[in-house]
């Protein structure tokens, strides 16, 4: 069984990765990928609120009628997500600033709602808690590709900030000012950079099939 | 029927925790949230008055584009101004003191690099700063749209400075 846990946690990041193969999620995933800062803050929130709400439901898995499920879900969620917004609202203003709309938002983000009916209302918590860690993981590494990429050709500097202190942790520039593409800090960089991004994801996941079909049979 | 009513009190029960939740962590954070609101706020007045201290004044504006009115301790007062530009708000800080501009400076602006992000620069800045509030105040060229909103903000403070009786 522990073998099969750590499978499940392994799937999040490629072959059952929540925004490039399941594409789930992916409003907030384009809207806020701009910058390193923004990636890793989302991506953060996100892992706490997907381990805190697949654990309660987890919890709650045995006593919850299934005819409204679907509403103790959203309540939970909602609950959860608010809670967080407080917190960033109250400790770390510049990433409320910039993240703004898409904190609330996170309460309809499919992947939330998703894993609490596919996985945690039909496991234990454990596994219900590593598979939130998990699949957050995956939507945080997926976020800091397409806002790495993002970041660099649109601004040719790649930084991060504290952003409880706002001091700098480090700010490197990559490509002179004269030569950014800045097309890739707008909705039209968000897209291209994503689909290209799923589409390799698509070509790893179908040569690993390709790979198990031919060693099967 | 029980059925029903077990449903409606569990989602109530569940509801109620949640609310508690909220209330709870509403007021372990309500503090913090409105002193961070002042810091913010306090961080940008004291670019134009670095060693003044500010009170909110309530107002009453017909223009719409006036957001926040802070007094100065020396008698100035400062207006928080938000005014469409060329692509996105602007939003910005501007100073009346003795019948003149005594202070501008921009808190956020996203209009095109090299044109319409030049209200933020020195050169406007400081062709706005010192103009007095009876003559027009000074567009910037080649940023055109940009500058007539941040005029158009500058006369909605200077009117609503007058009708709240500041020198």
């Amino acid at each position: 069984m522990n073998k099969q846990v750590w499978e499940n946690f392994k799937a999040g990041f490629v072959k059952e990765n929540p925004v490039f193969t399941l594409y789930l999620g992916m409003c907030s995933t384009l809207a806020i990928s701009t910058s390193l800062n923004n990636a890793l803050g989302m991506g953060v929130t996100v892992i706490i609120v997907l381990i805190l709400s697949n654990t309660i439901i987890s919890l709650l898995r045995k006593i919850t009628p299934p005819e409204i499920r679907i509403p103790v879900y959203i309540v939970i969620i909602s609950t959860l997500v608010k809670s967080m917004e407080l917190f960033i609202k109250a400790y770390a203003p510049t990433l409320n600033a910039a993240l703004g709309i898409f904190i609330p938002l996170i309460v309809v983000n499919c992947i939330i709602l998703g894993r609490a009916e596919a996985f945690a209302n039909k496991h234990k918590v454990i596994e219900s808690a590593l598979d939130g860690l998990g699949m957050g993981l995956g939507y945080t590494f997926s976020l800091l590709l397409i806002s790495v990429i993002r970041q660099i050709l649109g601004t040719g500097i790649l930084s991060l900030t504290n952003p409880f202190t706002e001091a700098v942790i480090f700010s490197i520039k990559i490509i002179p000012s004269e030569y950014v593409l800045s097309m890739f800090t707008q909705s039209v960089g968000a897209f291209i950079t994503f689909a290209l991004l799923a589409a390799g994801f698509a070509a790893i996941n179908a040569h690993h099939q390709a790979k198990e079909v031919k060693d099967n049979g | 029927m029980k059925r029903i009513i077990y449903l409606a009190c569990f989602l109530g029960i569940i509801s109620a925790l949640a609310g508690g939740i909220l209330a709870f962590v509403n007021d372990v954070t309500y503090e913090r949230i409105n002193e961070m609101a002042i810091a913010s706020e306090k961080a940008n007045l004291i670019k134009l008055y670095p060693n003044g201290s500010f009170e909110e004044v309530t107002f009453n504006d017909d223009s719409g584009l006036i957001e926040k009115v802070f007094k100065v301790d020396n008698g100035a007062y400062i207006y928080k101004v938000k005014v469409y530009g060329y692509k996105d708000y602007i939003s910005f800080l501007v100073a009346i003191d003795n019948g003149k501009i005594a202070g501008y400076t921009v808190i956020s602006v996203n209009d095109t690099p090299g044109y319409g992000m030049r209200v933020a620069d020195d050169e406007y800045i400081n062709s706005v700063t010192g103009t007095s509030i009876d003559t027009d105040i000074p567009l910037l060229s080649g940023a055109t749209i940009s500058s007539t909103s941040v005029v158009k903000g500058i006369e909605a403070a200077i009117k609503l400075h007058q009708s709240l009786g500041g020198n």
